[in-house]
């Protein structure tokens, strides 16, 4: 068995840049995003965040509302590549990760890789693939590997999947299982736009579709380094007890059935800082947790039976524990 | 409609005032006012039920019952000046106010058990109606059953307090527990409600569960501790003087929160005798080593429980600067022999009300330091004011039997004659028991039959060990024609009694020999202390006879045995009957005991009882005497000093813990933190605080906007704030800016607070800074420990 070496622009170690210029790069992109999303900063800023924090980002709303048009956009701003899967309920996991196909001339197994092999994956409607097909995703996003016949291949640097999805009430969805969703930093929804977005919307699309005017504004490298920066943002002790506390009250919360894992504290901490970089600061504040409190733990939550009952969302709740859950001060 | 008329709780709240005023059943002698009073209780109730079907104002609800309960009164009481039969007029009230007035009398001339006269009658149902009115109100209307806790007492404790007995504890049983219920009955109610509106969200470990369960669980819990405390807590508890607590519940009259006493003659003086409290009546210091009791009133009519004064009551103004002219006898023809033996008496502290006043009999001059004084007709000392400190001087008399025997020889023309129209007074007997009394004088051994020697038998008869000294009188025995025997007739019977009993029966039977006799009312001589004062308690009080002897004068004797009673007096233990071991010859030396030879009392002093006798009492002066001894004015200054001391010591410990915390501090990011904790603590003491939750940038926002504070005090918060975070979540090692700039800007934020709030609220946070105190144990807890912001 041998190890097929793939590089995707993978930078084992990629370098640092000032803050000042993270920043920069991220208005640019921000800019960049807003310029085709109208009317939707704070779900821009939030696709941003999850980017910097090197998270996976999930999309959930009806149909329509530009959710793919969001993950193409991101994918198109930043000059690396970009491979969208369209999930479909016959999608198998070799379509995602790739298979080893015999090569007759070789007499050997040659892997191919999937669609997975990108640094932007934009996957599209990822609740209509079968379980199967989803749990294909959970070793590439976690792990950033692909592993086929035993053997294991990396994936690209920087690797991001933006999925989008209709809510799980739709006909011809499968609920995407809690490992599974686990695995995405944060979840957004884009809803309805303004009508005066809307109408400006109707202008703009009328002639010529923004996207396709679109440049890149950063390439694979740089995003790598902001990515790098942005995990060097300090933290302080306070601010990862108030992350323990906060993630601690889901799980004793009766209003929830599952709390939020050990991974959600990891990733919790990781958008803390990335939107603390955004911001311009070298160090993060509680508000930075709160600010990133609902799109990182809202979509891992399960509420209970009574919650449920009293028409509670999980929004709800963690706002509540937000103003339960005092923040810690040093001495 | 229904749910608001609160049937259930009405019944409740009408069943608490009838069994808080069942007891009052042993106050009367009858029991004619139970039915109007019930009646009048249940209009209250009914009207009740139907006010709060018809209006939810709880003002409407009392005003139907308030104007039900005066008709169906007026009905009662009053029906013949009603227009119609049926509705009242102005005459009605006229008529209740007589009512009232004929109450009023019945109440202050008579103890326990009291005629029912309509004047009664009425006042019952009234004072029910009303205790229905306000206990139906507060429980069930305003839906408060522990507020209808405190009339429902009070009702209780009219009863409790006038009946002289304790009452029987089933009546308290009863009453309490039917609060109770009524209590728990709201209580469960309440709870219940909770349930339906309070989220769960009390869980562990993600399991949900009833929210109510926990409240119900800490509630049992404190329920329990709360009954057993109230158990057992009060036999540790040491028993203080209760006048520095509550002068007791007003068991004499005059009592009450002012301390002073008055020796009740109109009430049983069972009252006072069972006064538990230790309340000092006087203190007092005299020459006499062995003095006798203190008078403080006479009694002619000693026929019933009741006394009432013999004297010729002189008021304040009847009282001139006048005093008593050396030397004015009471009885001034008595010869000053050797018999007579002058002293001295200082009064250090009286508690007694005006016009009474403790001393002994035949005061010959005195010093009242400006306040009026003087004898009334009957010799007994009368004080203008209330005379809390004052000198006398005095005679004690102590006549040799041959001097008593010499009034059966008396000359009619006299000086020292009781006056005729007293002598009838003094030998008036009493029909209901004069057969009882004049039997058993027949069977006494009177000796030489002179006056001395057959009032030396009766005493003699009443001190032997048929009769037994007891406070609780045995229940009122039925005589021959079935009705209740009158007290003296009872106490005859039953064989026990207190001073009263025994003093009344040797009164009458006195008077039965042809002796005209009184009785005095008083104090035992008291407890002498360690520093040779003596001090008289409440339930020293004490009565005792007086018998005339022409020539002589009122002399006393003893009837009462037992330890609640002062010796018996040397003439009346030295009868002229041969069975005594004194004979005849030993007479005329028996002279009364000089101050000498009266401190060796037990030779002559057989008698005495442990309580009285200064050679047994003198080690048991305890700490609660000496407490009790301590001036009122002493107490409060004490307790002025110790609450000064904690209001000024607050801000003292205050500013000492922030100064503390300060000098802890080491480096300028803790230095920080502790500007931080005080502002944050001095403005939730004046009342501004961030919600829990908030990070520092928050609360900055919410205090900005709860002060409205001007654009200067924002940016000097803002700047706080922005050093908070630095010190507290920037890289170590990074610069946090001033913290001399920090405590400015948190003393620019709160001196603007300050401006902000009500003075009041401002005064109050400084001189109870209890966010900052709050802080105390964290700060003597040292470093490591965690707070909130």
């Amino acid at each position: 068995m041998t190890t097929v070496e793939y590089d995707g622009g993978r930078a084992p170690h990629p370098a640092t840049m000032p803050l000042p210029q993270v920043l920069e790069e991220a208005n640019a992109l921000s800019r960049a995003l807003n310029g085709v999303i109208e009317g939707k900063p704070e779900v821009v800023r939030v696709a941003l965040t999850v980017l910097l924090a090197g998270g996976h980002l999930l999309l959930e709303d009806v149909p329509g509302v530009g959710k793919t048009m969001l993950a193409k956009t991101l994918a198109k701003a930043i000059d690396g590549s970009v491979r969208r899967i369209q999930f479909t309920p016959d999608l198998l996991p070799s379509d995602v990760t790739g298979v080893s196909i015999f090569n007759q001339d070789s007499h050997t197994f040659e892997f191919r890789p999937g669609a997975i092999f990108a640094n932007v994956v934009v996957g599209d409607e990822i609740n209509r693939a079968s379980p199967k097909t989803q749990s294909a995703l959970l070793e590439c996003m976690e792990e950033r590997q692909v592993t086929v016949d035993g053997t294991t291949y990396p994936l690209a640097h920087p690797f991001i999947v933006m999925a989008t999805q209709n809510p799980i009430e739709m006909e011809g969805t499968y609920p995407l299982p809690e490992a599974q969703r686990d695995r995405f930093m944060a979840r957004v929804s884009l809803g309805y736009p303004s009508p005066t977005s809307e109408m400006a919307m109707l202008d703009h699309h009328g002639s010529v579709s923004p996207l396709d005017a679109l440049r890149p504004v950063a390439d694979a490298a740089t995003v790598s380094a902001m990515v790098a920066t942005v995990s060097q943002i300090h933290a302080a002790e306070g601010i990862r007890r108030y992350v323990v506390d906060l993630v601690g009250a889901t799980r004793r919360s009766p209003a929830l059935r599952l709390g939020a894992s050990p991974r959600a504290s990891l990733q919790l901490l990781r958008a803390a800082r990335a939107n603390a970089a955004l911001h311009g600061r070298d160090h993060v504040l509680p508000d930075d947790v709160q600010e990133m409190l609902v799109p990182v733990l809202a979509h891992r939550l399960i509420l209970s039976g009574e919650a449920q009952m009293a028409r509670q969302t999980s929004q709800q709740v963690l706002e509540e524990l937000r103003t339960l859950v005092p923040v810690p001060s040093p001495r | 409609m229904m749910a608001r008329a609160q049937i259930p709780d009405a019944l409740l709240a009408a069943a608490c005032t009838l069994a808080v005023f069942a007891p009052m059943r042993g106050l009367f002698r009858d029991e004619s006012w139970v039915a109007p009073a019930l009646l009048t209780l249940i209009v209250v109730l009914l009207l009740g039920i139907v006010g709060r079907m018809i209006t939810a104002r709880p003002m409407f609800v009392s005003i139907i019952q308030a104007a039900g309960a005066s008709i169906v009164l007026s009905w009662l009481h009053a029906p013949e000046t009603l227009a119609a039969g049926l509705v009242p007029t102005p005459t009605t009230f006229v008529r209740f106010g007589e009512l009232a007035a004929e109450a009023q009398q019945v109440i202050s001339n008579y103890a326990a058990p009291a005629p029912v006269p309509p004047g009664v009658a009425f006042v019952i149902s009234a004072l029910v109606a009303f205790m229905a009115l306000i206990v139906d109100l507060v429980a069930v209307t305003r839906r408060a059953p522990t507020l209808a806790g405190l009339p429902l007492l009070t009702g209780y404790l009219i009863t409790a307090a006038n009946t002289g007995d304790a009452l029987p504890w089933g009546y308290f049983l009863l009453a309490a527990g039917l609060w109770l219920l009524l209590v728990a009955r709201q209580g469960v109610g309440e709870m219940q409600r909770w349930s339906r509106i309070m989220p769960s969200i009390t869980g562990r470990g993600g399991r949900t569960q009833d929210p109510t369960r926990s409240i119900v669980a800490v509630a049992q819990v404190t329920a329990v501790i709360a009954l057993v405390a109230a158990l057992i807590l009060p036999g540790f508890l040491p028993h203080l003087p209760t006048r520095y607590v509550a002068d007791g519940l007003a068991r004499q009259a005059g009592g009450g929160g002012s301390g002073d006493i008055s020796l009740s003659t109109t009430v049983d003086l069972a009252a006072s005798l069972n006064d538990p409290s230790d309340r000092v009546v006087l203190r007092y210091r005299t020459t006499d080593r062995a003095p006798g009791p203190l008078r403080v009133d006479v009694v002619a009519d000693v026929t019933g429980r009741d006394l009432t004064s013999d004297g010729v009551r002189v008021g304040p103004k009847g009282l001139g600067e006048r005093p008593v002219e050396p030397p004015q006898f009471e009885e001034p023809t008595v010869p000053q022999t050797e018999e007579t033996q002058r002293y001295a008496m200082t009064v250090l502290g009286s508690a007694l009300a005006a016009p009474q006043v403790a001393v002994p009999p035949r005061v010959v001059s005195g010093d009242f330091r400006a306040v009026p004084w003087g004898l009334d007709s009957t010799g007994v000392v009368r004080a203008g004011r209330k005379a809390s400190a004052f000198q006398v001087s005095y005679l004690r008399y102590d006549p040799t039997v041959s001097t008593l025997e010499a009034a059966d020889s008396y000359p009619t023309d006299g000086p020292a004659r009781l006056w005729e129209g007293d002598r009838d007074r003094y030998l008036a007997t009493d029909e209901r028991s004069g057969d009882r009394l004049r039997a058993i004088l027949n069977t006494l051994d009177t000796g030489s039959g002179s006056q001395i020697a057959t009032a030396a038998a009766i005493q003699e008869y009443f001190r032997s060990s048929r009769f037994r000294y007891s406070l609780e009188l045995e229940p009122t025995q039925r005589g021959d024609d079935g009705q209740p025997l009158d007290p003296v007739s009872n106490f005859l019977e039953t064989r026990v009694g207190y001073c009263q009993q025994f003093a009344g029966a040797m009164v009458l039977m006195a008077r039965e020999a042809g002796i005209p006799a009184r009785m005095a009312v008083g104090f035992l001589p008291g407890t002498p202390q360690a520093d040779g004062t003596r001090v008289v308690v409440a339930a020293d009080a004490h009565a005792w006879p007086e018998l005339w002897f022409d020539g002589v004068g009122w002399v006393r004797f003893e009837p009462t045995p037992g330890s609640r009673a002062t010796s018996s007096p040397e003439y009346a233990t030295n009868p002229d009957r041969p069975s005594t071991s004194t004979g005849p010859t030993d007479e005329t030396t028996s002279a009364a005991p000089s101050p000498s030879s009266s401190a060796a009392p037990t030779a002559q002093r057989p008698e005495i009882d442990t309580e009285t006798d200064p050679t047994t009492t003198t080690n048991q002066v305890t700490w609660r005497d000496r407490l009790a001894a301590v001036p009122v004015i002493v107490w409060l200054a004490t307790v002025a000093v110790l609450l000064l001391v904690g209001l000024g010591s607050a801000p003292l410990v205050a500013r000492w813990i922030t100064h503390r915390s300060r000098r802890l501090a080491r480096d300028d990011a803790e230095r920080v933190e502790v500007e931080w904790q005080r502002l944050v603590a001095d403005l939730s003491d004046i009342g501004v605080t961030a919600p829990v939750g908030s990070s520092p940038r928050q609360a900055g926002a919410s205090i900005a906007e709860d002060l409205d504070l001007g654009q200067d005090q924002r940016d000097a918060l803002g700047r706080v704030v922005a050093t908070l975070e630095s010190a507290r979540y920037a890289r170590p090692g990074a610069s946090i800016g001033s913290v001399e700039q920090v405590t400015r800007d948190t003393d620019a934020v709160l001196g603007a607070a300050r401006r902000h709030q009500h003075p009041r609220t401002v005064w109050r946070a400084r001189l109870f800074p209890a966010a900052t105190l709050r802080r105390w144990r964290e700060v003597l807890g040292g470093r490591g420990g965690r707070h909130r912001s």
